[in-house]
């Protein structure tokens, strides 16, 4: 009876393609996250929480004392990730005599300070304004291509309500974050390897690894089809791009590269006693330091040793994930899960993952509706994208170190990446059976 | 076939038991001290004993300094007779003078102050540890009992304790004479019970998958075979 009744309900979800279901999804979740955001600030007076927008929660931390920074703000707003790293180019060695000095340390690959320099040709406020309406366009531009074959009563609600409006975004444009910079280039990407163009796929991972780091993952989609010139050509182009990127760098070459690294690991390495960003970390790394803040010893225990071994986690999460795709069939299917596995890494690896991070989903967002796959795996992952790029900081508690979206988030992308896990085995399984 | 399957039962149980022991392992662990000073009485500037100590904290992560003291007091003159058994105003201040990261440290004291009108001697103690996180000679956290301040905007800069300055904190309104007995302080590092270095976790993260992987594969082998005709 059970099972008549999901069946049923199955069969009426699969009346409507993944993109319905997961614009209905973000609708339904923007309108009651803004009504209950709104009861709690106005109604009730509870202050926005910290994972909230418009809030003076980007101030900025590490700015050289030299700059005024009342002079780059707007009210109480700051747009802290641009204002930083463009102060920091400013003083033109971000890297090993800043660490040295103590201040205006940037942990940002040279590329991505780079972005920041032509910046500083132009009035402040007018470059700020140009840099966040680049990034919506370069996010923006790629979505259009990736729909072309979407009718406008889909292609512009998607557009407009499930990528501008999508709480990532918005988050990454109220931080000023470049994110959607290295998100862009990675939804060019897929735009060229849907055409089959991997040396531009190739390329395109490669310039946005060097903004990010973490997309580097998607370079194995090259091993996986075998495209080895490409993947050198990718790898070319990431190596030349970073090393010409910190030459511009005052300090020394070799200084700065063994500075960014010491960087890197002062700031990513380890977490211990940093618990303020608890709340707002999306990372499962959140889940894991959340779960000991539960009263339950069990889960306490649970999360005490899965955050001491986080690196075994992450690890045993790769392995996983590269057998199940060499496994794998050659369908379009398989690559989407591929890409949304690849993703999941990217979003995951690191301990700290903010909010715009989460932006990356767009990438297999895009490559369910480019394919218009229907399968199971579709439907589950579009749906629990739509979740999470809902805005669930309105629902937790006023700079509280558990929240909804450091709890739920997570969960939600452990379940994305076992849901291509399966997916992967199930198209290894189907090919053995239609094969045999 | 059935003493094959059991045997991979068993082997699998094996590999799912060593692993959960290595994480467990990993996971808890235990204090070892690293060296320690007192107990002394507390007289005057105490920077020196404890420079000499602070020196040791940069060659040990997961190192951190605790401090544990027992007051005497001698006499005590109060402006009223009466007083709360309140704590709060008693402690011993440290202040880490240190370049460019300055900490102050409350500790608070406990004692029974009530038992000051009988003009019996009187024992202070705390017990609180002043942990201080460190982490590739950064400075992570300081905690006090359970307070956790961190210094994330200057976490690349190594604490020096070039000096330190202690003295005890209390009420204007009371004058305090004693003598603080028992001051310890020691370096301890918090290890755990296996030490197990971050490119050793990944290879086991790795093996570990690979292993599951394996079992799927066999699991898959099974309904190939098992496939109707």
């Amino acid at each position: 009876m059970n099972e008549n009744i999901f069946a049923k309900q199955l069969r009426m979800i699969r009346r409507y393609d993944p993109l319905v279901v997961y614009l209905a999804i973000i609708t339904i979740g923007h309108a009651i996250g803004s009504i209950v955001g709104y009861i709690r600030v106005n109604y009730l007076g509870v202050p926005a929480s910290i994972g909230q927008l418009s809030i003076n929660s980007d101030f900025p931390s590490s700015v050289p004392p030299r700059f005024e920074i009342s002079k780059f703000s707007y009210g109480l707003h700051y747009f802290g990730d641009f204002m930083e790293p463009f102060l920091k180019s400013d003083m033109g060695a971000p890297y090993a005599t800043a660490l040295k000095n103590g201040f205006g340390v940037s942990n940002y690959p040279p590329l991505g300070q780079v972005l920041f320099l032509p910046f500083r040709f132009v009035p402040y406020h007018l470059g700020l304004f140009i840099y966040l309406f680049l990034m919506v366009l370069s996010v923006i531009i790629p979505c259009w291509l990736l729909t072309e074959h979407l009718p406008n009563s889909k292609k512009i609600p998607l557009i407009i309500l499930g990528v501008f409006l999508s709480y990532p975004l918005l988050f990454g444009l109220d931080r000023g974050n470049f994110t959607g910079f290295a998100v862009g280039l990675l939804l060019f990407a897929t735009w060229h390897l849907g055409k089959k163009n991997f040396r531009m796929f190739g390329i395109l991972v490669a310039i946005a690894t060097c903004l990010k780091l973490t997309p580097i993952f998607l370079l194995f989609v090259l091993i996986r089809k075998r495209h080895w010139f490409d993947f050198f050509i990718a790898c070319l182009t990431g190596l030349t791009l970073s090393i010409v990127s910190m030459l511009l760098f005052d300090g020394g070459f070799i200084n700065n590269w063994k500075a960014f690294f010491k960087i890197l690991g002062s700031v990513h390495g380890n977490l211990n006693g940093l618990g303020d960003f608890r709340g707002i970390n999306n990372s499962p790394m959140a889940l894991f330091q959340n779960l000991q803040n539960l009263n339950f010893a069990p889960l306490h225990y649970l999360g005490e040793v899965l955050e001491r071994n986080f690196i075994f986690v992450i690890s045993a999460m790769i392995v996983t994930l590269v057998i199940a795709i060499i496994r794998s069939s050659d369908s379009k299917e398989s690559s989407m899960l591929m890409m949304t596995g690849l993703i999941t890494l990217t979003s995951s690896v690191l301990p700290i993952n903010f909010t715009y991070g989460l932006l990356f989903y767009l990438v297999p967002l895009l490559l369910i509706v480019y394919f218009q796959s229907t399968s199971f795996e579709s439907y589950a992952i579009a749906a629990l994208i739509g979740l999470l790029f809902v805005n669930k900081s309105s629902f937790s508690p006023y700079e509280a170190l558990i929240t909804g979206q450091s709890l739920v988030n997570p969960v939600i992308q452990i379940s994305i990446f076992l849901i291509c896990i399966r997916g992967l085995h199930r198209s290894n399984l189907n090919e053995e059976f239609t094969s045999a | 076939m059935r003493k094959f399957q059991k045997i991979r039962f068993l082997f699998k149980l094996a590999v799912f038991l060593m692993f959960l022991a290595i994480l467990i392992g990993s996971t808890f662990t235990h204090d070892s001290l690293i060296s320690s000073t007192g107990p002394f009485p507390l007289k005057g500037n105490m920077a020196t004993r404890v420079n000499d100590l602070c020196k040791n904290l940069h060659k040990s992560d997961d190192s951190y300094l605790q401090i544990s003291f027992k007051m005497e007091l001698a006499s005590m003159k109060l402006n009223q007779n009466s007083f709360q058994t309140s704590n709060e105003n008693y402690g011993l201040r440290m202040e880490f003078d240190s370049s460019g990261l300055p900490a102050l440290v409350y500790m608070p004291m406990e004692g029974h102050l009530e038992s000051l009108s009988t003009g019996t001697p009187i024992s202070l103690y705390s017990e609180t540890a002043v942990n201080i996180f460190w982490r590739h000679n950064s400075l992570l956290a300081l905690q006090v009992g359970d307070q956790v301040s961190t210094r994330n905007t200057k976490m690349y800069r190594p604490l020096l304790c070039d000096s330190v300055r202690t003295e005890v904190g209390y009420d204007s309104s009371r004058s305090l004479e004693g003598q603080i007995r028992d001051f310890q302080i020691s370096i301890k590092s918090t290890e755990p019970i296996f030490q197990i270095s971050t490119p050793l976790q990944a290879l086991l993260g790795g093996i570990f998958a690979f292993v599951i992987s394996s079992f799927k594969k066999s699991r898959r082998s099974e309904v190939k075979r098992g496939r109707p005709q």
